[in-house]
């Protein structure tokens, strides 16, 4: 199974990835950088802020940016 | 009543239960002699799965495994990791069929001991009785700690407060020092025990780098401030009940 890396872009800052995570394939990846931009912004919202900019890189083992994933497209907003 | 010496398979349990209880050399003895057959597990091998009607219980010789439960969804969250001493499924003495899992976390080797024979040294010998019956004290103490941990601490404090036990839990067994231990866990893995996602430890682990707690090299977390790291863990050690003064901060 191909290996992904999950790169967190937040407010200037970015967080390399050293584990990375092997999945299927780039549809599990995207899953896996939905449920943690959703993770991370429910750690942030209990704290009383939330940023949409972030955003997060998925990379593979060659390191080539295969998806990203921002904050404010990883929910729906209303209200 | 000091621990026999190894290399005898089950020494890590009498070391583990001397911890809490005294036994003397005719119980340890008698722990030593108990029936087991030895296995190498691969990283990843189930040793008991929910549903199993158990006919032994595994003690953890070297290595670490975990015991986990899967959600209806197919999320798994870990609710123990276990350690070389470490009956791992003492419970299956027991109880009747397995309500969760434990699989190899590392290549580890272990020893299986037919159920009725714990049974059997339980009431045969009062103090190894008590000594099994304090372990599975101590266990259910772990899991309300862990519950308070996944269900009411943010993740910097839950991510903290398991490297602490990690220390002090290690430390007890003489596996790697306090402040420097193997800790064999994906990011993945440590997000199924903290109820995380794997994105959302990274990210916290590497802020309690950025803050001078820890520092990890591969799977080894070196631990530069126990003091504060216990602090911003919420972490207080009373749970884990361990016979030592706490580690010196």
């Amino acid at each position: 199974m191909p290996r992904y890396f999950f790169l967190l872009h937040e407010c200037g800052t970015v967080f390399d990835d050293d584990d990375g995570v092997e999945l299927d394939d780039l549809e599990a990846a995207r899953a896996v950088a939905l449920k943690g931009a959703r993770d991370l912004m429910c750690g942030e919202i209990t704290r009383g802020h939330l940023c949409l900019g972030c955003r997060i890189e998925v990379r593979d083992v060659r390191g080539n940016t295969v998806l990203e994933l921002r904050f404010r497209d990883a929910i729906q907003i209303s209200g | 009543m000091s621990p026999l010496p190894p290399p005898e398979p089950l020494a890590p349990l009498v070391r583990k239960l001397l911890n809490t209880h005294p036994l003397s050399n005719e119980d340890q003895v008698a722990i030593l002699s108990l029936p087991r057959s030895l296995r190498q597990l691969e990283n990843g091998q189930y040793i008991v799965r929910e549903g199993d009607v158990p006919t032994h219980c595994c003690l953890v010789v070297t290595g670490f495994a975990v015991r986990h439960k899967i959600m209806g969804d197919g999320a798994r969250q870990i609710v123990n990791v276990h350690v070389a001493g470490d009956m791992v499924d003492l419970q299956n003495s027991l109880l009747t069929v397995a309500d969760h899992n434990v699989q190899a976390l590392t290549t580890m080797k272990a020893a299986f001991v037919p159920r009725d024979a714990i049974v059997e040294l339980a009431f045969t010998r009062p103090a190894v009785g008590k000594a099994l019956w304090l372990e599975t004290l101590i266990e259910g103490s772990i899991a309300r700690e862990w519950i308070g941990n996944v269900g009411r601490r943010d993740s910097v404090t839950r991510v903290a407060h398991l490297l602490c036990e990690f220390a002090y839990r290690l430390d007890a067994v003489g596996i790697g020092k306090a402040c420097n231990y193997e800790l064999p866990m994906t990011q993945e893995q440590i997000a199924d025990t903290v109820g995380l996602t794997s994105v959302h430890v990274n990210r916290t682990l590497k802020g309690l780098e950025e803050s001078g707690l820890i520092t990890r090299s591969r799977r080894s977390v070196v631990i530069d401030d126990l003091a504060r790291l216990a602090e911003v863990g919420d972490f207080r050690s009373t749970y884990l009940h361990l016979p030592h003064e706490p580690l010196a901060a």
